[in-house]
Formats: structure tokens, C-alpha cells, sequence
């Protein structure tokens, strides 16, 4: 037998591939992981870099990895010339204010689809997944008339009851994946010793669903931070204004500051980033326990 | 037999009935279209009290400095009306309008692009100003042919309040180095130029192949076709000229080489990137972008314009206004005034010291301010000879989908002059 091709033949069912075989898989692996990973990141280095550059250099130099200096007038002018900071706040407020709405909602809509059994309840759930089907842009016009009819055009709540109607469906379906995995005995028996059905749920099963919670949170955060098009369609001032649409102002017709534009790209993710730092874990513990059942 | 209800079900019964209510309060009446042209739009007084809704889409720090100067000068002329301004990102602008107009809320104004007019008035959206520009002073301070592309079956639907004039910026020094003593007029003395400038790394001309392309391609078949309706109005676009423009326009890319490889792609960014940073020495554009190009270009020493280059036919460049309109009729005297306000020259003036977009008002291009700047010479003489365009319904789509598909095909060779030029007229007479 070959030596480099032999296979070592134990009494296992499979054989076992050699070391130096493992090892080269391994690497590839590493390898591959890694031009992912510059893939993805490159981008969010890229412009992070850009912010900190004087605008002439990235005019005149634009794709070079030696800048002409350092400076942090990009972030200067945008968070002092642009109202920045106000559309940073109402984007804080209005992405607070669509979890409490959605998740709260979200929770109990998933709750009584996993517990109750009640006439309907098939057709409901495939309702909540035929809305999420439909695309965003064809809800644009009743959306639309329905908030101006409501008076509360250019307003957070506006907003919050917008992103409500499409993160809504997705976190009742990812909720009652939670509650399905929790055994109702539980609840039984918090309910024989006196406790009520609501009572139940909330000392007995929201605990246990956390993780949950804190991925549909951050979902439903995430989606009401980055959207764009109904912010420009429903708010019309920087009293209501998020930072996606302060972005696209900061172009003009035949003008594009990209260092400005940079800059107020890395203050935007930033409270992304410090969210995740803070409940990541939560998030991807919830992601991936969702599905399991013991 | 009587009918019993659980608890359950009057609740379930409950709950249909408020959503009900709920929602046939929401859909209430159908937005009533604006009332038609009726008695004579006039200003409001000086001393008129109220607020003008107003959107546009003026962004960017340049245009909001303009705009603030013009706002702040419209306040001063009238201290009693309030305006309550929208900026709304140009390319999201019609999407903002049309839901709007659906929903029966429109501002009292709007800014309005000529290419707009057709949809807008479609709409119900705008208000005919016909009888407020008879009746206002100012209107003789305006050319016809501006008002022209705001003008649909008699009527007028917007009063300009600036305008983009074309001309092509060329590196003054590349010039001087090749001992040319003046610019090229026709598009011959271009196409040399734009070749004796070539060599090693430099090249030319920037040569739009990419998004936004197909314009300056339709200027060229403009160039050669001469406009784009018959005497009678109806659409014409003929054959030979179009393979003419075709061959002309291409030619910089595919024969004279004076163009960067990267053409067939090239976009605003990649045309002003290329031309900024020394790659390109000439091109084409309009006064609306004079500011991104000076506050990098000195000029006089790197940087001068000259009007666009003519054919035997025309020429290649085009006046393109942009104007304000009355979207909403309900508070038509106060929106008139601030249309009519912004539509003289002192405002406008104002606004190319921020922005360098051209004044529509002849006074207000013969101002100190502009007559007196060398770099706007060019703009001055050409808006002697400029064009307005003729709009015709579903214009973008064509220019998009057919003109300048075929030119980015033909510069790839994937298609042939005759087949590009036979495609182009063929959907233009589907079309129009």
C-alpha cells in the first residue's frame, strides 16, 4: 500500500482519514472562514477609514491605503451642521418604541397560538405569514393614508405602529417557536397551586423564554433602525426624522461629501454595535435555541 | 328559538364590529382632485398672514445654503407668511408626491422638474398658473422658451426659479500645453482636442457610458435631429441623424480612444472622479455642478467651460429649468407669492452665490455677480443658443431602457451603429 494514500483501517464502521489529511481540510477551512470574514468586514473598515480622511484626498485619491493625513472634521461637521444627533435620538426612540409595541403584541399573539386551541387558529398563523409576504412598497399607499386620516403624520408613533405591522408577524411565529418548546405542565401546575393563566405566563414561562425575548427584540430593532422608505414617506421635520433619511439628505444633486457621508454612517451603527455587545449573546443563544426541543 | 352568546363569542362579536367602525372612519372620503383653473391666481398682500407648505429637493450643505438664503430673503419681503419647507431627496421625491396625491395631501407647493410635469399634472397635482403669470410683473424678465417645458396643452404649471445650462469644463492648463488658444466650438474640434489630449495615462474626455448616460447621448441625436417634434408637435425622430449622433458620440470611445476604458460603465461619480482627479480633461455637464468641480479645480489656472460643442444641425446643449409649482389650490395667493418671489432675479442670485445653479431670470443672469465671473461666460453665450427639450410622456424610460442600452452596446460591441440607431427610433415611434 501507498504510504501518503493509505487509509488506516480501524474496527469503526468509518475509516479514519490520516492526521496531515485532517489538518489540510482544517486550513482550507481557516482559509475560507478568513476571505469570508474580509469579505464581510472590508466594507465597515473601508468606510470607517473614509470618515477619517480629508475630502480632497478621497477625491483625488480615492482607493488608496495611504491617506493624506487623519482628520475628524468629517464627524465634526456632521454631528454639528447636520442635526445628526437629533435623528440618532429619534431613531433611538422610535426603534424602542416599535420592540415595546411589537414585542409586547408579539408575545401575547404567540402565547395564545401556542396554548389555546381555539377555532381558526391554523388560519390565523398562515395570516401572519401571508402579510409578511407582501413587499413593503405596495402597502406604501394605504399605509400612508391610514396614518394621515390618523392625524399623526411626522410623529414616532407614526413610525413605531409602521414597523410594527412587519416585525409584528415575524416575532409571533420566532415567540411561539418558544412556547412550544416550553412544556405546558409547567404552567399547569403553577395554575393548580392558585396561580392565573396570565400570572402563569408571566412568573412561570416568560422566564424561561429570555433568550427569546431578546432575539426578537434586537430583530425588531434592527429593522425599524435601518428602514428608509417610510421614514421619508411619513415624516416630514427633524422632529420626527431618523438617521437613514438624514443620511440621504446629506446628498446633494451633484454633490456627495462622502467623508461626511462616512462619518454619519459609523455614528449610525454604532448604537448597533454597543446593543450587540451588550445583549449579542442573549441574541444568538435565542436564535439557536429556538428550534430545539428536549 | 332564542339565540345564546358565550362570553367568547360577544367578545369575538365585539371585536369585528370595532374594527369595523375603525377602518370605515379611517377610509372616509376619496381625496377630491383639485379644483380646476379657475379665477385669477394673484399674490397675497405684503402684509398677508399664514403659512405655505413647500417640498423640494434641495439637499445637500450647497443647496440648503442657497435655499436658506432665499427663504430668508422671502421672509424679509413678506414678515407675515410662514413657510413651512419639506426637503425630500430628489430621487425619492416622486414617490413622495404620488402617495400624497393619492391621499389627497399635498403641500401648497412644490418644486418642480420639467421631466415631472406630465406625471404631476396627471395626477391632479398641479394647479395652472397661466392667469398668475399674466397678471405678474415679473413675467417679462422670463424667456419663453424657459416657461415652454412647464407648458402642457396651454397651460402653465410651474414658474421657473433656476436652470441648468450645459456646458463642458476643460483643463485649462492640459489646453495652454498643447498650445490651443481657445476651446473647441464644433463637435469636430472637440472630437481633436479630446484626441490630442490623449496619451499615456491621460485621456480625453469622461465619457458617460454607465447610469444616467442616455441623456447626453438623446443631446447628441438632438444635435443632429434637430427637435424632437414635427411643426404640427407630433414626435419625429429620424434615422439617419440618429446613426449620425451615434457614430459622432461613440466615436471618442471606440475610434478616437480619447475616452477611459471604464467608459461603457461610467457614472456621475466615476466622470467627475476621472476629470477631478486628472485622468479626463474635458466634460461635459451643466452649471448645476460648478461648485464640486472649483472646490477642487482652481480656476482660471486648472479649470475653465466653454458652451457645448454645435453640429453641423444644432447644438449640443440644452437650458434645462427647474421651476415651482402650486400643488394644492386651497391656499393658492400665499403660494403664489412665494412662487412668484423665488421666480425674480434677486432671490435667484442669492442662490447661484451658494450653489452656482444659473438664474432663470434674464436680469438675474446679467447681475454683476455672474457677468462679471469669467467661468460663466460660457453659460451666458450658451443660453443664447441653448435648447429646452421637448418632454414627452414615459421620456425617462426610453432614454433609460432603449438609448442608452444601446449606446453602452455598441461601445461593447455587442451591437452594430445600424442596429443600435434602427432600435432606438423603433421604440421611440412605439413609445411616442
Amino acid at each position: 500500500m501507498s504510504s501518503t494514500t493509505a487509509l488506516i483501517v480501524t474496527g469503526r464502521k468509518h475509516a479514519r482519514r490520516p492526521a496531515g489529511y485532517r489538518r489540510s481540510i482544517g486550513v482550507l477551512g481557516d482559509i475560507a472562514l478568513g476571505a469570508l470574514m474580509v469579505v464581510a468586514l472590508f466594507p465597515i473598515l473601508w468606510f470607517t477609514y473614509t470618515s477619517f480622511r480629508h475630502e480632497s484626498d478621497i477625491i483625488s485619491n480615492p482607493t488608496s491605503f495611504i491617506p493624506a493625513g487623519f482628520t475628524m472634521e468629517n464627524f465634526v461637521a456632521t454631528w454639528n451642521d447636520t442635526g445628526f444627533p437629533k435623528l440618532l435620538w429619534n431613531s433611538l426612540i422610535t426603534s424602542g418604541l416599535t420592540v415595546i409595541v411589537s414585542l409586547t403584541f408579539a408575545t401575547f399573539a404567540a402565547y395564545a397560538l401556542s396554548r389555546a386551541k381555539f377555532r381558526g387558529r391554523g388560519v390565523v398563523q398562515i395570516t401572519y405569514l401571508a402579510v409578511r409576504i407582501v413587499p413593503g412598497t405596495l402597502l406604501m399607499f394605504p399605509l400612508y393614508m391610514l396614518i394621515q386620516q390618523a392625524g399623526i403624520l411626522d410623529t414616532h408613533v407614526a413610525l413605531a405602529i409602521t414597523y410594527t405591522t412587519f416585525t409584528l408577524p415575524a416575532a409571533v411565529w420566532f415567540m411561539k417557536g418558544f412556547f412550544d418548546a416550553i412544556p405546558p405542565d409547567l404552567e399547569n401546575a403553577a395554575r393548580v397551586d392558585g396561580c392565573t393563566r396570565l400570572g402563569a405566563m408571566f412568573r412561570i414561562v416568560l422566564p424561561l423564554v429570555r433568550p427569546g425575548l431578546a432575539a426578537s427584540g434586537i430583530l425588531i430593532a434592527i429593522e425599524a433602525w435601518n428602514d428608509i422608505l417610510f421614514a421619508l414617506l411619513l415624516t416630514s421635520s427633524d422632529a420626527s426624522r431618523t438617521w437613514p433619511v438624514g443620511l440621504r439628505l446629506l446628498i446633494g444633486e451633484f454633490q456627495l461629501p462622502w467623508g461626511q457621508l462616512a462619518a454619519a454612517t459609523v455614528l449610525s451603527i454604532l448604537p448597533v454595535v454597543i446593543a450587540f455587545a451588550i445583549a449579542g449573546r442573549a441574541m444568538i443563544s435565542g436564535l439557536t435555541a429556538g428550534g430545539l426541543k428536549d | 328559538m332564542a339565540m345564546s352568546i358565550d362570553r367568547r363569542g360577544f367578545l369575538g362579536l365585539a371585536g369585528i364590529a370595532g374594527a369595523s367602525l375603525f377602518l370605515a372612519g379611517c377610509v372616509g372620503q376619496a381625496a377630491p382632485a383639485p379644483s380646476a383653473p379657475g379665477a385669477s391666481l394673484g399674490p397675497a398682500a405684503a402684509d398677508a398672514t399664514g403659512n405655505i407648505s413647500y417640498w423640494n429637493h434641495f439637499t445637500g450643505e450647497d443647496e440648503r445654503r442657497g435655499f436658506e438664503a432665499v427663504t430668508k430673503g422671502f421672509a424679509e419681503a413678506y414678515p407675515g407668511l410662514k413657510l413651512k419647507e419639506e426637503s425630500i431627496p430628489n430621487a425619492d421625491f416622486m414617490t413622495k408626491f404620488t402617495t400624497a396625491a393619492q391621499a389627497g395631501s399635498l403641500p401648497d407647493s412644490v418644486m418642480v422638474h420639467a421631466n415631472r410635469v406630465q406625471d404631476m399634472v396627471g395626477m391632479n397635482g398641479l394647479v395652472d398658473l397661466s392667469s398668475a403669470m399674466d397678471s405678474w410683473s415679473g413675467a417679462s424678465d422670463i424667456e419663453e422658451k424657459l416657461l415652454t417645458p412647464f407648458r402642457r396643452d396651454g397651460a402653465l404649471y410651474a414658474i421657473p426659479c433656476t436652470m441648468f445650462v450645459d456646458w463642458f469644463y476643460y483643463r485649462a492648463d492640459w489646453l495652454e500645453e498643447l498650445g490651443y488658444s481657445e476651446p473647441p466650438k464644433t463637435w469636430q474640434e472637440f472630437r481633436e482636442v479630446a484626441k490630442a489630449m490623449t496619451s499615456g495615462d491621460r485621456y480625453g474626455v469622461a465619457l458617460r457610458g454607465g447610469a444616467g448616460g442616455g441623456e447626453p447621448v438623446i443631446k447628441m441625436i438632438r444635435g443632429y435631429n434637430g427637435p424632437l417634434t414635427d411643426a404640427d408637435g407630433a414626435p419625429t425622430l429620424d434615422l439617419e441623424a440618429t446613426k449620425t449622433a451615434l457614430d459622432e458620440y461613440s466615436a471618442l470611445y471606440l475610434v478616437d480612444k480619447s475616452a477611459p476604458p471604464s467608459a461603457p460603465a461610467d457614472g456621475y461619480n466615476q466622470i467627475f472622479q476621472s476629470f477631478l482627479n486628472g485622468q479626463t480633461g474635458m466634460l461635459m455637464h451643466h452649471t448645476g455642478s460648478l461648485k464640486s468641480v472649483t472646490d477642487v479645480l482652481k480656476t482660471g489656472e486648472q479649470v475653465l467651460t466653454a458652451p457645448m460643442p454645435t453640429t453641423p444641425v444644432d447644438t449640443t446643449g440644452w437650458l434645462q429649468p427647474m421651476g415651482n409649482g402650486i400643488a394644492s389650490p386651497d391656499n393658492a395667493s400665499s403660494a403664489v407669492s412665494w412662487v412668484e418671489y423665488w421666480g425674480s432675479s434677486d432671490p435667484q442670485v442669492e442662490l447661484f452665490s451658494a450653489t452656482g445653479y444659473f438664474p432663470s431670470a434674464t436680469s438675474g443672469q446679467q447681475s454683476p455677480t455672474i457677468a462679471e465671473d469669467p467661468i460663466m461666460s460660457a453659460a451666458n453665450e450658451q443660453v443664447k443658443v441653448g435648447v429646452t427639450p421637448e418632454y414627452f410622456n414615459g421620456m425617462t424610460a426610453w432614454q433609460d431602457n432603449s438609448v442608452l442600452v444601446q449606446f453602452q452596446s455598441l461601445l461593447v460591441g455587442e451591437t452594430t451603429l445600424d442596429q443600435a440607431a434602427q432600435a432606438i427610433v423603433d421604440d421611440f415611434n412605439k413609445n411616442f
